[in-house]
């Protein structure tokens, strides 16, 4: 059986070597790509673990700073409440201000309807 | 195939030496990899966890005391406490000097403490803030500042037997805070943290240490202000009688509340490791029964009435004061011949008591004392709570009957004797005194609500006993306890201490114990002075106390006396009284709670040119 014709080529006979090293600059760009992209992955996957732990100690100082402004808040309250003290307050009242209490001619009591019975509810009146 | 002759040198044998190598490593690796990933996989993650991760137990902080208008009396604050880990300080010497300047502690003390062989030691807890920073700064290995939560109580001393205290370590150890301190302490939770090698938290893994749920707050029925008053007129009294200690309660009939309930002399829980105050600690109107003296004598009295063997116009003979009956010698601070039923308990005649009581029955008289509350507790919500003590009839003795008549040979704490008074000031019903009000953590709400036991008395026995206990105060030995513009209804009391096995003459237990208004009553109170010295009868120790006490707290009950100048907001138009003479100052006007504005308009036209009016200031 004949043999075909080859096809004629515009392009001059490339030698082996040529052909050798156009292959591997391809395998090269191929490598370097691969590389390109297998550190891209993983920058884009430590990326978010890197801001997650940076997010975390931010947290963490966030939570310290809460509980210590809690803290002074909590102080804060129980001077409040210390300097609160009846005790205090009369001596104030008192020695400091030259207060007394009022006689009982001194008061006058101003009912509303509801409470036109004297004393009724006094005990049970609570804050709203 | 065959290789070329350039790779003809890595052929054959040496080749095979190669690949055979570098299969083993791979086999070996591969099968040490199996054992790490596989059969050791748990231990080894267990390990790497324990590494990076940190399991903490957040204790919940303790909830606070409350008054009956939500005024603080018990809180928590966060404290310093130092500890060490003596393995990994180096120099125990230095270290040792540095904290022992810091903490004011003897060097030797510090010295021993950091040569102990534990891995963990407290070496100061519950500093002041500033001790902890100044150790914080020192910056020592193996000395570590960790925060703790203190209990604190700014009111001090106000209420302190009832609040009790709090140990170092968090546990209720007195009082309420001892009763309710599984409510107050709360459920701890488990928060997991991520840290890095420097110990860093990095994340929280699981829970959330910002949630902190506090323990449940309690809301009691003291009323700070009633407590105070109580406590400033008892330890003054106190003080002018001589006298070793005090005690009062106030309650609120138709409710069982306890508005206060006070004692002298005074513990301060901030200081609960005083030696000196550890004596004072008891909550003693509940721990302590006492023989209750003539106070007793309404049992005797109402139950009389009530089975109708006596009648209040019955004449008794009180043989001048002095009587042999059943083997015993009974006497009468005074002598006294023919006394009225309402004579005998006006002037506190035991000889009279004893006959009036002669009428009824063993069995009645043992019934109208278990019936008034006696001799059971009163299952108030305080700790500690005493039975006192009444024999039954079967093991009476002969003179038991007469005894009983007027408060010997029976036991009754303060506060069982206070709700006997109460029943009568509440038309007769026994009430179950309560402390707490309710309870409250988080969404959840825990209510106790006021809780009638039974009926004591009927209402024709109740009046007659009324008038009789009003005339106690107006005509009989009572008459400190008077205050002006209100009827108070009470009784006095005078009972002997036993020592050594006897009745002292020296040592007596004052009290006096009452209700007012009596037309409709919304205070009882019961005033105890122990062993006083100056002014020996209940009549002159204890009812002056009862009487400042009363005025105090009626004023600020805002319930009017009979003086008191009251209008109404709807007849506001009609002129208001002068003010009466001899007053320098003009009167005020108080409006009620929650008065609106529109309220004061009708006064401030009606009373233009006379008294200022000013809004009620909330508490």
């Amino acid at each position: 059986m004949p043999r075909p014709p080859q096809a004629a080529s515009a392009l001059p006979p490339m030698s082996r070597g040529r052909a050798r090293r156009i292959a591997s600059r391809h395998v090269g760009m191929a490598l370097l790509l691969s590389a390109a992209m297998v550190l891209g992955g993983v920058l884009l996957y430590l990326w978010p673990q890197v801001r997650l732990v940076g997010m975390g100690y931010r947290y963490s100082k966030l939570l310290a700073q809460r509980t210590q402004v809690l803290q002074r808040q909590k102080e804060l309250q129980v001077e409040l409440s210390s300097l609160r003290q009846l005790r205090r307050i009369e001596d104030i009242a008192t020695q400091h201000l030259g207060l007394r209490p009022p006689q009982a001619t001194q008061v006058i009591y101003v009912r509303s309807g509801q409470q036109a019975v004297a004393g009724q509810q006094a005990v049970g009146q609570r804050r709203p | 195939m065959r290789l070329s002759g350039r790779f003809k040198p890595y052929s054959g044998p040496r080749l095979r030496l190669v690949v055979g190598c570098f299969a083993f490593l791979f086999c070996a690796i591969f099968i040490r990899l199996a054992v790490l990933q596989v059969f050791q996989h748990a231990r080894l993650r267990d390990l790497a966890e324990r590494q990076y991760s940190r399991q903490i137990t957040v204790r919940p902080e303790r909830g606070r005391i409350l008054d009956r208008h939500g005024r603080v009396l018990a809180t928590s604050v966060p404290v310093p406490s130092v500890y060490v880990i003596p393995q990994d300080i180096d120099d125990s010497d230095a270290v040792a000097s540095k904290l022992a300047k810091v903490l004011g502690q003897p060097l030797a003390a510090v010295q021993d403490q950091l040569s102990t062989v534990s891995t963990f030691v407290w070496l100061a807890r519950q500093l002041p803030p500033e001790v902890g920073e100044r150790v914080q700064k020192l910056n020592l290995r193996g000395v570590q500042v960790l925060q703790e939560t203190r209990r604190f109580y700014p009111k001090r001393h106000l209420a302190g037997q009832v609040l009790g205290f709090v140990g170092v370590d968090g546990a209720g150890l007195g009082g309420l805070e001892h009763l309710y301190n599984r409510e107050l302490t709360g459920t701890p939770h488990q928060v997991t943290l991520q840290r890095d090698a420097t110990g860093r938290t990095v994340q929280v893994m699981a829970g959330d240490p910002s949630d902190q749920p506090r323990g449940a707050d309690l809301y009691l029925t003291l009323d700070e202000r009633l407590q105070y008053i109580a406590e400033k007129e008892l330890a003054v009294r106190v003080q002018e009688t001589q006298a070793k200690s005090g005690l009062v309660v106030i309650m609120h009939p138709p409710t069982g509340d306890i508005l206060a309930l006070a004692h002298y002399p005074f513990f301060n829980p901030n200081d609960f490791q005083d030696p000196k105050q550890r004596v004072w600690q008891r909550n003693r109107a509940v721990t302590d029964p006492v023989e209750p003296g003539s106070t007793f004598k309404l049992v005797a009295a109402s139950a009389a009435l009530e089975e109708n063997v006596a009648r209040v116009t019955d004449l008794f003979h009180c043989e001048n004061g002095f009587v042999v009956r059943s083997g015993r010698r009974l006497r009468d601070h005074h002598p006294y011949g023919l006394l009225s039923f309402v004579q005998v308990i006006e002037k506190s005649s035991n000889i009279g008591t004893a006959k009036i009581a002669g009428r009824l029955s063993d069995d009645q008289l043992y019934t109208y004392i278990r019936r008034f509350g006696f001799g059971e507790k009163s299952l108030v919500n305080l700790p500690g709570e005493e039975d006192g003590m009444i024999r039954p009839p079967k093991k009476w003795t002969k003179p038991t009957h007469d005894s009983l008549a007027f408060g010997q040979e029976v036991t009754v704490t303060p506060l069982q004797l206070l709700t006997a008074y109460a029943a009568m000031a509440n038309g007769g019903l026994l009430m179950r005194p309560r402390v707490v009000e309710h309870i409250v953590q988080g969404d959840e709400f825990q209510f106790f609500a006021p809780h009638a036991r039974h009926r004591v008395l009927s209402p024709p026995t109740l009046e007659r006993m009324n008038e009789i206990l009003v005339g106690v105060v107006e005509r009989g030995t009572g008459k400190q306890a008077a205050v002006e513009g209100y009827t108070v209804a009470g009784k006095t009391g005078t009972a002997q201490k036993v020592e050594h096995g006897t009745y002292s003459h020296s040592k007596v237990l004052a009290s006096f114990v009452g209700y007012m208004p009596a037309e409709a009553p919304q205070l009882a109170i019961v005033v105890i002075i122990d062993e006083p010295r100056v002014a020996k009868w209940g009549g002159e120790a204890a009812a002056p106390v009862f009487k400042r006490l009363a005025q105090q707290a009626l004023y600020y009950l805002q319930v009017p006396s009979q003086q008191a100048q009251t209008i109404s907001l709807d007849t506001a138009l009609n002129p208001i009284p002068a003010p009466l003479a001899g007053d320098h100052e003009p009167p005020r006007i108080i409006l009620p709670l929650g008065a609106k504005a529109g309220e004061r308009e009708p006064a401030r036209v009606a009373l233009s040119t006379g008294p200022k009016i000013e809004k009620e200031r909330r508490p």
